[in-house]
C-alpha cells in the first residue's frame, strides 16, 4: 500500500473523470426511459468514488508501511519487459505489409537473441525453424488466411 | 429414465471420431499447460478462442473442457516434483507433495493426485448431469430484475474472494464495466467511446482482452524473473498407491469431491477455492494435524480431488443461468456465443447433444487423463525441461496469430498488447484482473438487464427489492461489502 496505491489512484480518478466528461454528452434520458449515457454515468461516478478513497486511504496510511516502490526489482529486467514489448509492437505495425513469415522470424530471432541472450547461429536457426514450422502449420495444415506480405510477389 | 437416454444420446455425440479426437487433444494440452508454469488454462483457452470459429460447436466446447479439467490433472506434477505449481489450483499441493517427493514418494503422490483428479472429475460430471437441468428448469423464474440482482451477487463475491484490497477489487470490476460499455449501445445504436474507430465500434472484444492480461502480461511479468526449475532428481516409481495409502486418502478424496464440487458452484477462481478448502478441512478434522507440511498424503488427495470436482461445479451457473462465475467460464460463453449459442434457462432444452455431448465427453476425458498422468507421468516430466526461451517466444506467437485471426484486424493484436501492457502493470500495483475481466463479460449484459427492469417498473427501484429473488442476492452482495468493510476497520484498529 502506500506509494503505488497513491500512484494508481490518480490514474483512476483521471479515468473517472475522462468517463464523466464523455457520458455527459451523451443522452442520460430517465429512470423509466434510461438511454445510452446512464450506464457510463453511474460508473463514472462510481469509479471518482472508489479512486478517491484509494487516495485517501494512501494518505491517510502508516509512514512505515509507505515502502519503497521498487519498480524492477531484478536487474536487466525493464530490459528483457521492454524489449519484448517493443519487439510485438514492431510486429504488429510491420505483420500486414512485410508478411507473417519474415515477421514471425523477425519476432523469434529478437527474442531468442537479445531477451535472454543466445548466440546469434543458434538464434537464426531457431527462428527460421520455427517459422518454417509456424508456415507449414498455418498456411498449409489450417489454410489461414494470414498475409504474405513482401512474399506474395514472389509467388507464396 | 429420461437421464439414462440423454447419456446415452451424448455418448453417440462424443464417439463420433472427431470428437474424440479433439477430447483427447483438449485433454493432451489441459496437462500440458497444467505442467508447465507461466501458462495458464485462460491464456490457452483464449488462445483457442479463434480457432473454435471454424469447428462445430460442440467439438469446440469438447475440446476447450478438456483444456480446462486437463490443466487440474497437469498442475499438480510441477507441484510434486518442482515445488513451483503449474497452476494456482494447485498452489497448496506444494506443501505435501513436494515433502512426499523429497522422502523418496514422488510416485505415490502422482498416483493419488491422479486418481484422487479422477474420482473428483468423475463425481463432479455426475452431479452437473442433475443440477444443471434442474437449476435451468428454476431459473425459468427469473426475469431481469432478478438476472441484473444475481450478476451484481456474481461479480461482487468474485471481488470479495479475491486475494488482497477489496478496494482495489472494486475499482477493477467498475474498470470492467465501463470497457464493457464501449461500442455501439445495443438499444438506440449510439457509439460510446469509440472515437470513430470501427474495431471499437463493435465493442472491446473478450478475446485480445483475456489473452493481454492473462497471457502476454503472464510472460512480461515471468520475463522480469529468470525463472530456475530443478526437477527434483528422483526416479517416479511406484505410482500405484499402497493399501495404507489409499487408507489414509480415502475420506480425504470423498470429502474433496463434495467440498470441490460445491464451491465450484459459486463464482470466483472456483477450483482454486475449493482446493485451499480442501486442504483446510483435513488439516482442522485431521488427528494429527502436525503432520500437514511433512508429506501428509491427504494433503494432496483431498486438495486435487476438490480442484477437479470444482469444474464440474463451475459450468453450473453457465449453462443454467447464462452467467459465468469466473474467467474460463467467461471463455466459455465467448464461444457459445461466437456460435450463435445462448447459455441461460433454455440452454438444455434447446440444445441436448451439445449438453448432454459435454457431459459424457468429461466422463471420457477423465479416463483419457487418468492413462496420461498415471502410466505416462514420466513423458510429463520430460517436458518440464523444455527451456523458457523457447517457450515464451512460441507462447507470444500464438498469441500474435490467433488475435489477428478473429477477424483479420491487425487493431486486435494492439488492443491485445495494450491490455497487456495494463496486466503487466497491474500486478506491479497489486491489482487483480479476474473482476476486471468478469465485469467486461458481465457488464453488458447487467446493462440490459437493468435497462429492461426500469422500463417494467417504468424507474421504480424497488423493483429490485419487491422481488424476492433478486432481495435476496442484492442483501448477499450488501452483507458481502459490509463485512469486508467491518474486518477493514477491526483490523485497523488492532493495528493502532
Amino acid at each position: 500500500m502506500g506509494r503505488k496505491d497513491c500512484i494508481s489512484s490518480i490514474f483512476w480518478l483521471i479515468i473517472s473523470v475522462l468517463i464523466l466528461k464523455e457520458s455527459w454528452d451523451l443522452p442520460f434520458g430517465t429512470l423509466s426511459r434510461p438511454k445510452p449515457g446512464f450506464f457510463p454515468l453511474i460508473i463514472g461516478m462510481a469509479l471518482g468514488l472508489l479512486s478517491l478513497t484509494l487516495l485517501v486511504k494512501s494518505w491517510l496510511g502508516k509512514k512505515d508501511s509507505r515502502e519503497d516502490f521498487i519498480f524492477f526489482p531484478e536487474r536487466g529486467g525493464w530490459k528483457r519487459v521492454g524489449l519484448t514489448l517493443g519487439t510485438m509492437l514492431v510486429f504488429y505495425l510491420i505483420f500486414e505489409s512485410v508478411g507473417f513469415p519474415l515477421t514471425t522470424f523477425f519476432l523469434i530471432l529478437v527474442l531468442i537473441r537479445f531477451v535472454e541472450p543466445h548466440k546469434w547461429l543458434y538464434s537464426v536457426g531457431t527462428a527460421a525453424l520455427i517459422s518454417l514450422c509456424s508456415y507449414l502449420l498455418f498456411q498449409v495444415l489450417l489454410k489461414s488466411d494470414l498475409p504474405m506480405g513482401i512474399l506474395e510477389g514472389l509467388g507464396f | 429414465m429420461e437421464t439414462l437416454q440423454n447419456v446415452l444420446m451424448g455418448f453417440s455425440v462424443v464417439l463420433q471420431p472427431i470428437n474424440l479426437l479433439f477430447c483427447f487433444l483438449g485433454v493432451l494440452l489441459g496437462t500440458l499447460v497444467g505442467v508447465l508454469p507461466g501458462i495458464g488454462p485462460v491464456a490457452t483457452l483464449s488462445i483457442l478462442l479463434p480457432g473454435t470459429f471454424k469447428m462445430d460447436p460442440v467439438t469446440a466446447i469438447i475440446m476447450m473442457a478438456g483444456v480446462y479439467y486437463g490443466a487440474m490433472y497437469g498442475g499438480s506434477i510441477t507441484s510434486i516434483l518442482v515445488n513451483i505449481p503449474g497452476e494456482a489450483a494447485s498452489i497448496i499441493t506444494c506443501l505435501d507433495g513436494y515433502q512426499m517427493a523429497r522422502q523418496g514418494r514422488a510416485g505415490p503422490a502422482l498416483g493419488i493426485s491422479a486418481i484422487g483428479s479422477f474420482i473428483g472429475g468423475t463425481f463432479s460430471v455426475f452431479m452437473l448431469m442433475f443440477l444443471a437441468p434442474l437449476l435451468g428448469r428454476a431459473a425459468l423464474k427469473f426475469g431481469p430484475p432478478e438476472y441484473f440482482a444475481l450478476m451484481v451477487f456474481g461479480l461482487t463475491l468474485l471481488i470479495y474472494l479475491s486475494g488482497g484490497s477489496i478496494l482495489k477489487a472494486l475499482i477493477m470490476g467498475i474498470a470492467g464495466l465501463f470497457v464493457g460499455s464501449i461500442g455501439m449501445d445495443p438499444v438506440s445504436g449510439e457509439q460510446r467511446f469509440t472515437y470513430g474507430s470501427i474495431t471499437l465500434m463493435d465493442g472491446v472484444g473478450l478475446v485480445p482482452v483475456a489473452m493481454g492480461m492473462f497471457g502476454v502480461a503472464e510472460i512480461l511479468s515471468n520475463l522480469e524473473v529468470i525463472i530456475k526449475m530443478e526437477v527434483f532428481q528422483t526416479k517416479v516409481k511406484n505410482i500405484w498407491p499402497s493399501w495404507k495409502d489409499w487408507v489414509e486418502s480415502r475420506l480425504a478424496i470423498l470429502r474433496g469431491s463434495v467440498i470441490g464440487f460445491f464451491l465450484g458452484i459459486l463464482p470466483g477462481p472456483s477450483a482454486t477455492i475449493a482446493s485451499f478448502g480442501s486442504y483446510a478441512l483435513e488439516r482442522k478434522i485431521s488427528k494429527h494435524p502436525e503432520k500437514f507440511g511433512t508429506g501428509a498424503i491427504e494433503g494432496v488427495a483431498g486438495p486435487e480431488t476438490a480442484n477437479n470436482a470444482a469444474v464440474g461445479g463451475a459450468f453450473i451457473p453457465l449453462l443454467s443461468l447464462g452467467i459465468p462465475a469466473n474467467i474460463v467460464m467467461a471463455l466459455f460463453l465467448g464461444a457459445l456465443m461466437i456460435h450463435g449459442i445462448q447459455p441461460g434457462p433454455l440452454f438444455i432444452p434447446q440444445n441436448p447433444k451439445l449438453f448432454w455431448g459435454l457431459i459424457t465427453s468429461m466422463y471420457i476425458g477423465n479416463v483419457m487423463l487418468l492413462i496420461l498422468n498415471l502410466p505416462l507421468v514420466g513423458l510429463w516430466v520430460k517436458v518440464l525441461k523444455i527451456p523458457y526461451h523457447l517457450l515464451f517466444p512460441l507462447i507470444l506467437l500464438f498469441c500474435l496469430i490467433g488475435v489477428y485471426s478473429l477477424n483479420n484486424n491487425t487493431t486486435e493484436i494492439l488492443i491485445m498488447l495494450i491490455f497487456g501492457f495494463i496486466g503487466y502493470l497491474m500486478r506491479k500495483f497489486e491489482y487483480e484482473g479476474a473482476p476486471f475481466l468478469l465485469a467486461l463479460v458481465l457488464g453488458p449484459m447487467m446493462e440490459n438487464n437493468l435497462r429492461q427492469s426500469l422500463l417494467i417498473s417504468k424507474g421504480a427501484l424497488s423493483i429490485f427489492f419487491t422481488r424476492p429473488i433478486s432481495v435476496v442476492f442484492l442483501l448477499a452482495a450488501l452483507m458481502m461489502l459490509l463485512s469486508s468493510f467491518y474486518h477493514h476497520i477491526k483490523r485497523s484498529k488492532r493495528a493502532r
